[in-house]
């Protein structure tokens, strides 16, 4: 049997110094949780999805402005110059720099899925055991996760929305709908898809650690994402106290922090990225409470 | 105030244990304190107020029926599951508060606690992390535990046994002064059961802890130097396993044409006995060269008589007879099954 668990002679005595270095930090935890993320294919596949799902939204958008501009041009009886005109093209063009980040609408629901499983599957294969002998202090273990996915979620998203932009810029170009990234509002959007997504991370691993249940926390945070807005809008109609909620739901706060204009009466980008954050942040604090308070 | 080892009772206690040569330092001679440990579940006490160490240098056996605690025990002591009441220190203090706690426990707890769709070298690799343990150690560990082939494989595939292997090869990773093994060879084939049997063994002779639960006195007697037998969440024996031992009787078993001269004779000096078939008597409470001397004083012939020790299994049952959470059917008349 060998277990012998140390070499001999000087090696040894540099290798025990090392060990001696040894011991739990935070970033370590974050070093951890980052193998965990990257060893696993399915984080591959919902990754590569959603990156590919962000920009083929954008692509249709594109396909969408584009088809409405040359349609207008084709068949408006406007005159050419008019007023009318420009004022169409000046819209059409602020709808092209909604492009970038259009796809958000898509990639949430991929995100919230991964974000859940990340803290959802270690209680459904028992891992969490494992996770919290490791790291003992469970603040450090679920804000290390948070970490990882959520700045994840930041990369992709953000990455997503910059390739959609480079994309369709060459499309835009015929209808003289192009424009440079550093336009009005257009960085902060690109970023914010990002942000966005980081947030809805952060709410889906919150639910997820909640729940301590991969398929009941992607129910649940999808019925926050999808149903709860249907089913506000549906009651608005009884009273307008339920339109006025709606708009601090997570999926409408997102679309206002990656808008490149807000309507009067709708939260502006702050608000809305405000808004997305007490989400994150109440959904984070609840599961750091319980999961500290529960046994594992 | 309940502390560590400070040189006390505790140190006193090792010293009658014959071990005074200690690689480790002094204030961590007792590497597990359990002090008043209590979990309740609702209405239900699954650990009652027990109090127990577990020293340096020897295998602790941790023995006790399935449901009595031993478990939920082990998963306090790593902070896993909060007691109700009491404390349970590792190395001195609670497990969360180690600065590096791979490093002072190798655990197994559940060899089935490990993501399916990793592969064991990443699982290793995440735990080594945590700790900023060497990359060069996850290699070692695994081929301590001869799982270096399998190392790139997923999880999802491994038999029990190749699971408990990496979980045992987890447990090293920190190269640990204490260990936990709840029931580690549970599903193994004999060789493992060999395999962690020596390897519990070759840990202690290295003046390491090693704390390990069973539910088979059998597994015990061939492993542990030390006894804590738990029952229905109280501590029923705290003792080295020779005074458990000791604690079952001895019988003999004798053959003989004439068993109703000996029966007078065995009754007439007051010695228990009992008629297992007809032409054989178990005499419990005599030596066997007494019982010889009876049978010849009565003018029987005695053809076969054998002593027979007893073993720790039997000296288990009748330590935990009363405390056995869950009997099976035919015992407790019941129709339904054991659990």
């Amino acid at each position: 049997m060998s277990t012998t668990t140390a070499p001999t002679g000087r090696r040894a005595a540099a290798a025990n110094r090392r060990d001696q270095e040894t011991g739990l930090t935070f970033l370590r935890a974050v070093h951890a949780e980052w193998i965990k993320l990257t060893s696993l294919r399915s984080s591959y596949v919902i990754l590569s999805i959603t990156l590919l799902g962000m920009i083929g939204v954008g692509l249709l958008s594109t396909l969408a402005v584009v088809d409405m501009a040359s349609g207008f041009a084709a068949h408006s009886g406007a005159v050419e110059g008019g007023a009318e005109q420009q004022g169409m093209v000046a819209e059409f063009g602020m709808m092209a720099r909604d492009i970038p980040a259009s796809g958000i609408a898509i990639a949430q629901f991929l995100i919230a899925s991964l974000a859940v499983m990340q803290v959802g599957s270690e209680y459904g294969t028992r891992m969490i055991t494992t996770t919290l002998t490791a790291v003992p202090r469970r603040g450090t273990a679920i804000l290390a996760k948070t970490l990882v996915i959520a700045g994840t979620s930041f990369v992709v998203g953000t990455v997503a929305a910059l390739i959609s932009y480079v994309v369709a810029q060459p499309m835009l170009e015929p209808q003289g709908l192009n424009y440079e990234v550093t336009a009005d509002g257009v960085i902060p959007s690109i970023l914010n898809a990002g942000t966005y997504l980081a947030l809805v991370a952060i709410l889906g691993l919150g639910i997820g650690a909640l729940l301590r249940n991969s398929a009941g926390g992607i129910m649940a945070t999808l019925g926050l994402l999808i149903v709860a807005p249907i089913v506000l809008a549906i009651l608005s109609g009884q009273n307008e106290l339920f339109m006025d909620i709606s708009r601090y739901l997570p999926s409408s706060a997102g679309t206002q922090m990656v808008a490149i204009r807000t309507q009067p009466e709708a939260l502006t980008q702050t608000e809305g990225g405000l808004a997305m954050l007490a989400w994150a942040a109440a959904a984070l604090a609840g599961a750091i409470v319980t999961v500290k308070r529960r046994d594992a | 105030m309940f502390t560590g080892c400070g040189g006390g009772e505790c140190c006193v206690r090792l010293r009658t244990h014959g071990l005074n040569v200690h690689p480790f330092p002094k204030e961590s001679w007792t590497m597990i304190e359990a002090h008043g440990l209590t979990k309740r579940y609702g209405k239900r006490t699954a650990v009652d107020g027990i109090t127990f160490t577990v020293q340096p240098g020897q295998v602790t056996g941790f023995l006790g029926p399935n449901g009595a605690g031993k478990s939920t025990t082990m998963r306090m002591i790593l902070g896993l599951d909060r007691p109700t009441a009491g404390q349970v220190l590792v190395n001195g203090r609670p497990y969360d508060q180690h600065r590096a706690p791979l490093r002072e426990v190798g655990a197994l707890l559940d060899a089935k606690a490990v993501h399916p769709a990793r592969s064991a070298a990443k699982h290793l690799s995440v735990l080594a992390a945590t700790h900023g343990i060497r990359r060069s150690r996850v290699q070692e560990v695994m081929a301590m535990t001869g799982i270096t082939e399998v190392a790139r494989k997923r999880v999802k595939g491994f038999s029990l046994g190749m699971g408990q292997r990496l979980s045992i090869a987890a447990a090293l990773l920190g190269d640990p002064k204490t260990f936990i093994f709840d029931e580690p060879v549970n599903g193994l084939d004999p060789e493992g059961v060999q395999w962690v049997r020596n390897l519990a063994r070759h840990l202690a002779s290295e003046g390491r802890a090693v704390f390990l639960s069973s539910h088979l006195m059998s597994e015990m007697s061939q492993t542990a130097d030390h006894l804590i037998v738990i029952g229905r969440g109280r501590i029923i024996a705290d003792a080295p396993v020779s005074e458990i031992l000791a604690q079952g009787q001895d019988r003999t078993l004798l053959r003989s044409d004439r068993t109703d001269l000996i029966q007078a004779g065995l009754a007439a000096e007051g010695i228990a006995f009992r008629e297992v078939e007809p032409g054989q008597l178990e005499v419990t409470g005599a030596e066997p060269r007494r019982i010889a001397w009876i049978a010849r004083e009565q003018d029987a012939l005695i053809h076969e008589l054998v002593p027979v020790r007893a073993t720790l299994e039997e000296a288990y049952m009748e330590l935990t007879r009363d405390d056995v959470e869950y009997r099976s059917a035919v015992l407790a008349g019941a129709g339904e099954g054991t659990r």
